[in-house]
Formats: structure tokens, sequence, C-alpha cells
């Protein structure tokens, strides 16, 4: 921490010349801070009393304008006292009129009047003051009344303004009140008033000439309180703006036309003030249901009963006892807020399901299938990976029974079964949902997917040809069927069937659209050609090929994938195509960014041998990587390496990344990754070491990315728990339990020596030393007896379950504690 | 979120053309381009009542507790009879303005 500075003292004003006195009265003056400034001009009065120094004029503009600055903050009061100082000390009353101004609206009139007298010469005639007077006079307001001279407009004035009020709260009739109106002049102190009385009286009968007359009143006057209840009352929404009225000018609601009852009402909404509780909205609404609309009202209340659940008897009293279907909705929504036990909140709301279950019409059932949705939503954001998501699947199964016609849940359980290698249920929900939906492109292009997964590359190019037919620019299904057509050109070409393979690429080239040809039908006419032993025309192909292609690299890389595809060696075709040998090629950063594209491209076609693709060009590559600088770039090849995978090219690449950014995460996985060829036990201690430190700092960091590939790494320890269902996308993955590859090898050691062993003096020695297991502060003994016996002996999450004491609390997947979702 | 269904000014009953018809309408009063906040109100109150499966998942899911200000607003629709206010009603409201009480 730094040390503080110590603070010189600041010069006392006394101590300062006169000249720096001045310059900072001045700097005060421009920073409007003329509270200090007071200090400063008065001190220069005192030094040069003098009237030519004009020091008396300086103080009083500073004063004056303090007190204006304390005005504007509404402390009337301070500010008139403030300019009490101006006459005493400079001998001056500047403005007088804003000094009365500020008696009187903090309420000392007496003084106000005395002022009035003194300085009414110097008083602006029919100005704000006045109009200010005239209406205190109005209000009763006996010490301005007796002041004001006889004579005086304020006076001679409030008559005729008096009889006007009068008329119009005694309710005589417009054109009599019209008549009294026209007794104040324009030029009256009371003139705003009369502005505001012909606007209410116009109000009546036109309520938008009525807004025209208060435009005219001056947003300083007196009189606002009743422009802003004309303006309310003439909105196109009078209620809403009623609602925003003050207090004051609410008790003023019969101008809006309202009742008794609804006046009432009003009262009690004054009374709940900003932020009711759900038991104040409840007893509202209750007390004056009249006025409500009954449905709307119950359904509130309803809505209220979630947080106000003491009001159920009321309720019942005021609207008839709860539906049962209510009832359980009421109180499957109160668990889920309570949000601490997931199986109650599933328990209620299949409460609910089962109440609609046997119902008929269509809106039940669609509501039976919202829920079991919702629940299904509930399982999956309460996931802790104790279960392989049989539960959540049976939900969304269960709701398609009631509601079969929801596309996305179809989707989702062949998705969810895709992550559970189910791939029957898988192929099967896309194959329901294509009878379904035949003409979705979404699910079209699912049935694509699974039908090139199962190698029926005829029925995905039909597939795909539709979605075409209903969306022409879809560019994924053209993709898709371009390379459905190459891949039955492939199976016909490697059976020989070469003109039937003739005609798959000719449709193949038909498909691909001029500006994004990429080489691969061409490259593929030309290994027909050869294998037809046309080498002319073999050659000439390859070569347009290896032109479309972009580039060297990608033209070789694009060679190499189609001739493994067909299980011919790439450098077989190396001259026909006219390539150079690939290890002496020259890659440039567009070119490798380029490549990383591609190779992930070939891993969504689940294309294989990547590796051996990028084999031969290990050198080029590790050239172009090495001139990397760009942490971003860095990062695309090092996630499309793994993703290919190259270990050796992924090392090399995290490693340049790691003199780019060092110690980032991310790269440091990519690193031990591949030094250790995907394989948790080929990583050496250190690296161990590491990628621990590694994940600390992205649990620190809240990189999740880092961090869930990590996890999903050091989860391939055949001692880490089950608790892992495979592929859950990018949530933190469950607890496995990481152990070094030093302690493994020891256990490793011990499990062998066990089964050597007969098994009684087995049993004696393993109870030996699970006796003696040092103490450990993340497991209680109990768990941490079962885990070491089951490391020893082997066995599944079953087996751990029974070994574990009944009364332990299990630790939470994920390190989670406290409030987290509790799972029987 | 404030109730979709007000927000829009349609009723709970209202068929799907009705809130269509309802949301291009506040869509016009209210363009993205000069009220880009009440804009995305709109939106989402027309994407969660929009169906008819979509008003049945509002009706069985949405926790928030009711907007009374909606619920008083119709209560406190004004009739036709504007009663004046008393001279006293005036001379307090004036008083209380000069005297910067509420």
């Amino acid at each position: 921490m730094r040390k503080p500075i110590p603070q010189q003292p600041r010069a006392r004003l006394e101590d300062l010349p006169t000249r720096e006195l001045i310059a900072r009265g001045v700097a005060l003056l421009s920073d409007q801070n003329y509270k200090d400034a007071i200090d400063v001009y008065k001190l220069l009065l005192k030094r040069e009393p003098q009237p030519e120094a004009g020091w008396r004029d300086s103080l009083a503009k500073v004063y004056l304008e303090r007190a204006r600055q304390l005005a504007q903050k509404a402390m009337h009061r301070e500010a008139a006292v403030l300019w009490e100082n101006i006459p005493t000390l400079c001998g001056q009353t500047p403005q007088p009129d804003l000094y009365l101004d500020w008696l009187l609206r903090s309420g000392q009139y007496a003084k106000a009047m005395r002022a009035y007298a003194s300085h009414a010469a110097a008083l602006p005639a029919g100005g704000e003051l006045e109009t200010l007077l005239a209406a205190l006079a109005l209000a009763g307001q006996k010490e301005v009344l007796q002041a004001i001279p006889p004579d005086a407009p304020l006076r001679t004035h409030l008559t005729a303004a008096q009889a006007a009020l009068r008329a119009y709260t005694q309710g005589e009739a417009e054109d009599a009140v019209r008549e009294r109106l026209k007794a104040i002049s324009i030029r009256s102190p009371y003139r705003d008033l009369r502005q505001a009385l012909a606007a209410l009286l116009k109000l009546e009968t036109d309520p938008t000439g009525a807004l025209a007359l208060v435009e005219r009143i001056p947003p300083t006057s007196p009189y606002q309180d009743l422009v802003e209840l004309v303006r309310a009352s003439a909105a196109t929404d009078p209620a809403r703006a009623l609602l925003a009225l003050t207090p004051a000018q609410r008790e003023l609601a019969g101008l809006f036309g309202l009742d008794a009852r609804q006046l009432k009402l009003l009262k009690d909404w004054a009374r709940l003030g900003d932020h009711p509780s759900d038991k104040a909205k409840f007893e509202f609404i209750a007390a004056n249901l009249a006025l409500f609309d009954r449905e709307q009202a119950r359904r509130a209340c309803l809505a209220l009963l979630l947080g106000y659940p003491q009001g159920s008897k009321t309720y019942s009293n005021l609207f008839g006892p709860l539906p049962p279907f209510e009832a359980q909705q009421l109180k499957a929504l109160r668990a889920e807020r309570e949000d601490d036990d997931l199986d109650r909140t599933l328990r209620d709301w299949q409460g609910c399901v089962d109440l609609l279950r046997h119902e008929t019409d269509p809106d039940s059932r669609l509501m039976a299938a919202l829920i079991l949705r919702h629940m299904a939503e509930l399982l999956r954001k309460g996931d802790d990976g104790w279960d392989d998501g049989e539960q959540l699947r049976d939900c969304l199964e269960q709701s398609l029974r009631f509601d079969p016609d929801d596309r996305d849940v179809y989707l989702q359980l062949a998705i969810l079964y895709k992550e559970v290698d189910n791939d029957k249920e898988y192929h099967q929900w896309v194959e329901q949902a294509v009878k379904r939906f035949p003409d979705d492109p979404l699910v079209l292009l699912a049935a694509v997917k699974t039908a090139t997964a199962r190698k029926a590359h005829k029925k995905a190019a039909g597939f795909a040809a539709r979605v075409l037919e209903l969306d022409p620019i879809n560019t994924k299904a053209r993709t898709v069927l371009i390379n459905a057509h190459l891949a039955h050109a492939r199976k016909l070409m490697r059976g020989d069937k070469y003109a039937l393979a003739e005609k798959e690429l000719d449709s193949a080239g038909q498909l691909e659209r001029d500006n994004a040809r990429t080489g691969i039908v061409e490259i593929n006419r030309g290994l027909l050609a050869l294998q037809q032993r046309q080498r002319d025309l073999g050659r000439r192909w390859l070569r347009e090929g290896v032109r479309l292609a972009g580039s060297p690299l990608l033209a070789w890389v694009r060679l190499a994938v189609e001739t493994l595809r067909l299980k011919l060696e790439p450098a077989d075709f190396q001259r026909d195509a006219d390539l150079s040998d690939p290890r002496k090629l020259n890659a440039s950063r567009t070119d490798l960014l380029a490549l990383a594209q591609l190779l992930n491209a070939y891993r969504e076609e689940e294309v294989s041998d990547l590796d051996t693709v990028l084999e031969d060009l290990e050198k080029p590559l590790q050239r172009t990587i090495k001139a990397l600088t760009s942490e971003d770039d860095l990062l695309l090849i090092c996630e499309s390496l793994h993703q290919a995978p190259h270990y050796g090219l992924l090392e090399y690449a995290a490693t340049r990344a790691l003199e780019v950014q060092p110690e980032r995460s991310l790269f440091v996985y990519y690193q031990i990754y591949g030094r250790a060829e995907g394989d948790l036990d080929l990583v050496k201690d250190r690296d161990y070491d590491r990628l621990e430190q590694a994940m600390e700092r992205a649990t620190a960091a809240k990189d999740h990315r880092a961090a869930t590939s990590i996890t999903r790494f050091l989860s391939q320890s055949p001692f880490s728990l089950p608790f892992a269902p495979k592929g859950r996308g990018p949530a933190p993955m469950p607890m496995p339990i990481p152990i070094p590859p030093k302690m493994r090898r020891e256990i490793e050691d011990m499990r062998r020596e066990l089964e050597r062993l007969p098994p009684p003096l087995r049993d004696r020695m393993l109870d030996q030393i699970l006796d003696e297991l040092p103490p450990d502060d993340e497991f209680p003994p109990g768990v941490q007896r079962a885990l070491m016996k089951m490391m020893l002996l082997g066995g599944g999450i079953e087996d751990l379950l029974d070994e574990l004491p009944e009364d332990l609390p299990l630790p939470l997947p994920g390190g989670r504690g406290g409030r987290g979702k509790r799972r029987s | 979120m404030p109730n979709p269904f007000d927000l829009l000014g349609v009723a709970e009953d209202a068929s799907d053309d009705a809130i269509k018809k309802a949301y291009l309408q506040r869509v016009r009063e209210h363009p993205p381009e000069r009220d880009p906040d009440r804009f995305q109100a709109i939106r989402a109150a027309y994407e969660a009542i929009k169906t008819r499966k979509a008003r049945l998942s509002y009706r069985l899911f949405h926790q928030e507790t009711p907007d009374l200000a909606e619920l008083t607003t119709v209560a406190l629709r004004p009739g036709d009879a504007r009663r004046r206010p008393s001279e006293a009603q005036v001379r307090q409201l004036l008083s209380q303005r000069l005297t910067g009480q509420k």
C-alpha cells in the first residue's frame, strides 16, 4: 500500500498578500463557489475599505449569488438571512423582490410585509412577487392582507378575484362565472387565477380547450397545482394521470367525475405508498373489490397469494374456494419460488399434470404438455449430473402425448438421446419429427445429419434436396447435398461403378455455386479419370481442383483428404496435380487461418484421418505458427488442431501462444493436452500441477471455457467418479476426483498387491489400509473410506453409494454448498 | 414485465389476430427508432402472448405480482359528473403550494 502523502497546510486567507487574494476571489467566482468567495471579499473589503476599491460591490454580488444558490435548493429562510448581510456590510439592497419572495416562501409574512413597505419603490410592478402576494391574499393570509395598502392593485382587485372563485366553487352557471372573471383585468396580479378558473370551467365542456388556456400560465405561478389538475383531467388516460398527482392535488379529484367510492379507493391507494407488500396489495384489492373488474381482481389476488399465503381464507370468502387445479398450481409456483427443493417442485407440478390428465378439452391438454416441458426445463437447469437425463427425456416424451405438434420437442429429444450415445432413439426421434413435419427445413436438416451418420447418403440427399426446394438459399442444405452426392460418388468409385460415380459428381457440380467452388468436385473427377486410366483428363481435372482450392496448402489438404477417402495414397497424385513437396510449402498467415476453417468444416463432416493429412505439413505449418503474434489467431489455430486432432502441432501452437500470452489457462491446457496426446495417463507430474493451477486461475477469472476443457480432461481419470454424463455442453462438468499421476501409480500398485492376496487376507489388508488413511479436509472419513475402497477394488457408483454411511451428507457435485438444489 | 395484455390493450381472451393488430398499432405509436425502450417492452409483451400456447404458458408460469396501477386505473375511470372543488379546497391547495407543504 502506498504511504499517504502528507498534505501541506493551506495558507490562511489572512496570510495571503492582497494580489493573491484577488486572484483567488476571481477563481472562486469563476467556479461559482460563492460560499468561499464571501470570505475572500470580506477580507478584501476589510483591507481596502475605500469605496473606489469596489470590494463592497463584489461582496454584495457574491452574497446575492450565494443566496440564489440556497433558494434553488428550497433553503429560502437561509437565503433571506444571507441577503440581509448585504445592506449591513455593503450598504446596498440589490433585488429586494427576491428577498421578499424568500421571506414569503419561508412563511415569514410579517417580516416580508415590512420589507414590502420599505422597498415598495424598488419593487417591479406586476411581476412574480405581486402574483405571489396576490395568491397569499386570496389564500387568506392575514398578515399579508393587513399590510397591503388600501389603494394597491393587490387590494383593489382582490374582491373581484374572490367573487370569481366563489362563483366557480359554488357551482354558478358557466356564463355567470365568466362574467365574474371578466372583472379581473389581464394586468391584475390575479390574472393567473383568472386563467386557471377559466380553464377549470372549460374542462366541463371542452377539455382540449382547457389545456390551451393553462398554457398561458407561467410554470412559476402559485396556481401550478390547478394547472396540473387541468392537464391530468384532460389527459387521454385521466385515471393514470390521476395516480401521478400529489396527495394535495388528489383532494380535488372530484374534478375528474369520481364518485365517493372511487375517492375512497384513491385515498387507499395513496396509503399504499411506493413499495407496498403483497399483503397490503391483497388487502387493498379486497377492500375495494366492488370497483374492480371481478375476474381481474381475482387473478391479481390469486397471484398475490404466492407471496401472501395467509390470504387464502379471505380469498375463499371473496371468490369461493380455489379450484383444485389453481390450488395445485399455486403450490407448485410457490415451491418453485422458494427454489430450494427441486424434487418438491417437480412433484407439485406433476400434481397439476395429474389433475389435467383425464381432461379432454384442448386447453387442458396443452397445459399438461406445457407443464411437462416446464418440468423438463427445471430439470435441465438443476442438472447436477447424478442421472443421465432420463427424467428430463421422460417429461418431454410424456408432453408429446398431450401435444404432439411441438417440433422443437422432437428435436430436443433427438439431441438428448444423441448426447447419451443412444443412436437408436436419436434416429427414431428424428424420423418421428420428419413424419410429423415433412416440410420443416430444421427437421429435414436434422434428418440429413442422421441419414449421413448412418451412411444412407441417398436418403440424406433426398432430405437436403427437399430443404433446397423449400428454401433455395439454404447454404447448409446445399453443402450437405453436395457432400451427399460426393459421398455416394466415392462409394461408387470404390465399387468400380465409374459411370454412376460420374453422374453423382455431375449432380454435385451442378449444385455448387460459381462463387463458392472449392475444387473438391474437380479433384474427384480427376481421381475418377485416373482410375479409368484417362491420364490427361485426370491431370486437367486435378489441376483445376488445385486452382479452385485457393492456395497450395489448401489444395494439398483437399487432395490428401479426398484420396484418403478413396483409400488411395495422396503422394501418388502429387505430380499429376502439379503440387510440390508439401514439406517444402510456404504458408502465409491467411493460408493458415483458412486451413483452420477447413479443418473445422471437415470435423463437422466427421472426416477422420486429419492427423495423417497434417503429418506432411508439420514443418511448413510450424514455420507459419512461429511467426504468429495475435492471440486470437493462435486461439483459432489451437482450437482447430485440438479438434483435428494433431497433438504435435497443437503443442507447438500452444507453446507459441504461451510466449504471446503467458499463463493463459486455455493455452496451458492445449499445450499439456497436446504433449500428452490427449491421454491423462501420459501427463507428467509437473504438468499436472500446472493444469491444476490453470484450472484455479480459470475458475477465479470465470473463464468457463478453459475450466470446462480442463475438467473434461481431468475427468478422463479411471478414478474419477462417474458423475459426468457424456456431452453435456459447456456447463461446468460435474466433479471428478482428479488424482495426480504419482498417486495413481501408488494406488495401482496397492491394487495389484491386493489382487495377489487370498480373499480373507485381502479383506484384512484392505481394512488396515482404510483404517490408516490420513485425515482429509475435503471428505468426511466415511466418504474417504468408501472412495478409496472403490478405487482399490473398482466398481461403479452404485457400489460407492452402498458403501456410504446412511446419515452422511454427500458433498455436492461441483463443490456447491449451502442453498444448492437438493435432490433425493 | 408489465402485464402484456394491459400493455397491448387487449382482453385476456383476445384472439391471435386481435393481439397482432393491437401489437402493430402500438408499434406504430412507438416505433423502435423513436422510442426503443417502449418498443422493446411492446415486442416482449407480444412475444409473451401472441399464440394460444404462449398465453396458456404465461397464465401457468408467470410469477410477477400484479400491476396494481393497471387494475386501479380501470377502477378509477372518470364518470360524467365532474364536481367542482370547494372554495376551501382551492384555498388549501394554494396555501400548501405557497408554504411548500405537499
